[in-house]
């Protein structure tokens, strides 16, 4: 009995470090006051005051469209490239490749950015495009940095992937590229959606990448929020940082919900089969 | 345990016709990965309407031929013919034969009805004739209200059946099965063998099935080769593999034997006497065999060919009849089986049905027994 106390304080312990700080920030974002750390009373003004705010509105919807793009390339390019490390054998140079595709999640981002930043300036001088830095190059930044983590996904998903099932469907009379767009594709989608998702994620709350390759007039959101806080920081941020987190916890509580339902109707459907002979 | 073949043979089988052309030629094939040699230089013939059974254990090269056939591995040497035609560069999309994996990989993302057309559609086949074919073929391993389940939402013995229709369906010549019966249980296995050798009669497709079920082989299949480390170390009916092998190997790997070494003193056109330290007593068998007398040879004798007795058997002439005690009896209801260790060391095993009740059988443990056995029981093994 005395141990399973110490273990529900550690537990309890746990959880107000992970989330105090996030129920503080929702806390202040009714707050009256102007002052972020003095309690004024309770109003939902800072909300209304968000939704006139053109800049913070505006860097949002950019950070949206960067994070959608981002998403959607680094799924090709990372799908493409587990493909490759998961299915063709043994090339020369395999060991070298694989490892080299997950550098990137190790990489400090300064370095990334930076180098980056300079390819895009070589670039420019070179063949004259990118012209100049903006969502173009911050998409770009985005998809290099997202394809990593895309394709570590998709290469773990296809290596469990019974291979049998595309000699199967070869076998039946399917040329390869048939193969993959209607065996491997549809069933590896879950990995794809999962991939896409996380590279949502990643796009859409880094500051380091896109500070260094974003240019005048393309100030993504995390962006907007870490040079405000330079200049002391607004509620209004509270009450949008609030908005965010619902977005994102209604899509998680909604997609694990959806996967707990179709979890139990596989185990109800296995059931039936084997009772059923 | 089942020893003789369900086929009744009614005509020349078509290996003995000197006229028959084989449908499947494989021709000195050998397979390498890296240093590791899995098919070392096969040749087999196979012909049309044959239920051929490769059987073998892990690692033998029985799966890698399989897949040779099939296209999905290239032969490092050597050269496949189906139907005439040479498969080298040929690949499995265009080949002439349909293969049932182990696994069975019905694809998880489609219904049963979708998996089974899936062969038909590509190749362009109209929509009301897949509808059809699919349906026949549905309804000949009877899962017909099966046909809008998904592959998880059949037992394995369901399972086991959309991946036999689904290869089925486009009517191949030749269909290869990589151990159709290795997932299911003991007796759905059974039921299952007499399904698929009336599957395969009706339709008259020739089947190459790889085991390393020997009980599984025999009783499905017209003809068996054995595998061993690559190699077929024997190609015959099931009979003839059972009754007759031709090495330790596969003596030893099909059903139980006990071996005697010995020495040939006799070697006439009719018979063979051997000598032999092991058994304890002279050999005689009534076949003869090309070796030089004084020669080392083996001799095999399956158990259930021993018969045991607590009287010396009458007309003994002190051949093919030894003596032991008996160290251990295993009661399988409707067999026992009987270790014997003879007086020179060697145990033997014998099996004896069961003709009266456990209660009432007259040989017990540690009781002196006679073992005795026909002229054609043993078979001389020369490697």
């Amino acid at each position: 009995m005395k141990q399973m106390g110490k273990l529900a304080w550690a537990l309890w312990f746990g959880y107000a470090f992970l989330y105090v700080p996030i129920a503080l920030l929702i806390f202040y974002s009714f707050n009256e006051s102007r002052l972020v750390t003095v309690w004024g009373g309770f109003s939902t003004k800072w909300y209304a005051e968000l939704l006139q705010n053109d800049q913070l509105l505006g860097a949002a919807w950019l950070s949206l469209k960067v994070a959608a793009m981002s998403a959607t390339a680094s799924v090709v390019l990372g799908t493409v490239a587990g493909l490759a490390l998961a299915r063709f054998g043994r090339f020369r140079g395999r060991t070298l490749f694989g490892g080299m595709i997950t550098a990137p999640l190790v990489m400090p981002e300064v370095i990334t950015g930076l180098s980056l930043l300079l390819l895009f300036v070589a670039l420019e001088q070179a063949i004259g495009w990118p012209d100049g830095r903006g969502m173009t190059t911050i998409t770009i930044a985005h998809t290099t940095f997202t394809m990593a983590y895309v394709a570590v996904i998709i290469q773990s998903r296809l290596v469990s992937l019974d291979e049998s099932l595309e000699e199967a469907a070869m076998d039946l009379g399917a040329r390869p590229a048939k193969v993959f767009f209607v065996i491997t594709l549809p069933i590896i989608a879950p990995a794809i959606v999962s991939g896409w998702l996380l590279a949502f994620t990643l796009s859409l709350d880094d500051v380091v990448v896109a500070s260094f390759v974003s240019g005048p007039g393309s100030t993504t959101l995390p962006m907007v929020i870490f040079s405000s806080v330079k200049f002391g920081i607004s509620p209004q941020i509270n009450a949008l940082a609030t908005l965010m987190m619902v977005v994102v916890a209604t899509g998680i509580f909604i997609a694990s919900l959806v996967m707990a339902r179709q979890e139990r109707q596989r185990k109800r459907d296995e059931q039936m089969a084997v009772q059923g002979g | 345990m089942a020893v003789q073949p369900i086929r009744k043979p009614t005509r020349l089988e078509p290996w003995q016709d000197p006229g028959q052309k084989p449908y499947v030629r494989i021709e000195k094939v050998t397979k390498t990965f890296g240093d590791f040699v899995a098919v070392d230089e096969v040749s087999l013939s196979i012909y049309r309407g044959e239920f051929f059974a490769l059987l073998g254990g892990s690692g033998s090269g029985k799966t890698t031929l399989l897949r040779m056939l099939a296209g999905f591995e290239t032969p490092t040497e050597g050269k496949i013919f189906i139907d005439g035609v040479d498969m080298a560069g040929i690949p499995p999309y265009e080949r002439p034969v349909n293969m049932m994996f182990q696994s069975y990989a019905l694809f998880p993302h489609m219904s049963v009805e979708q998996n089974v057309a899936f062969g038909l559609k590509q190749d362009g086949v109209p929509k009301a004739e897949i509808k059809e074919r699919v349906g026949a073929i549905l309804d000949l391993v009877q899962l017909g209200q099966f046909g809008k389940r998904k592959p998880h939402q059949l037992s394995g013995g369901q399972r086991q059946r959309v991946a036999l229709a689904r290869s089925l369906v486009k009517r191949p010549k030749l269909l290869l099965l990589d151990e159709p019966l290795g997932a299911l249980d003991k007796r759905l296995r059974e039921r299952t063998q007499f399904e698929l050798v009336n599957i395969q009669e009706k339709l008259g497709v020739t089947f190459i099935v790889v085991t390393h079920d020997q009980e599984e082989a025999m009783t499905m299949s017209s003809r068996i080769a054995v595998m061993n480390h690559g190699v077929i170390a024997q190609t015959g009916t099931p009979t003839e593999i059972y009754e007759y092998p031709q090495s330790r190997f596969v003596a030893e790997f099909i059903g139980s034997v006990n071996m005697f070494e010995g020495r040939v003193v006799e070697d006439q056109a009719d018979h063979v006497l051997i000598r032999s330290e092991d058994a304890g007593c002279d050999l005689y068998i009534n076949h003869a065999v090309a070796v030089p007398a004084g020669a080392t040879v083996g001799v095999a004798v399956r158990p259930e060919k021993i018969a045991l007795s607590k009287e010396p058997p009458a007309n003994a002439d002190g051949r093919n009849v030894t003596s032991g005690i008996v160290r251990e009896i295993a009661y399988l209801g409707d067999v026992s089986i009987y270790l014997v260790e003879l007086k020179t060391g060697k145990t033997v095993r014998v099996t004896a049905p069961n003709v009266v009740r456990r209660t009432e059988m007259p040989i017990t443990w540690d009781d002196e027994v006679h073992l005795s056995w026909r002229p054609f029981a043993g078979v001389v093994l020369t490697q």
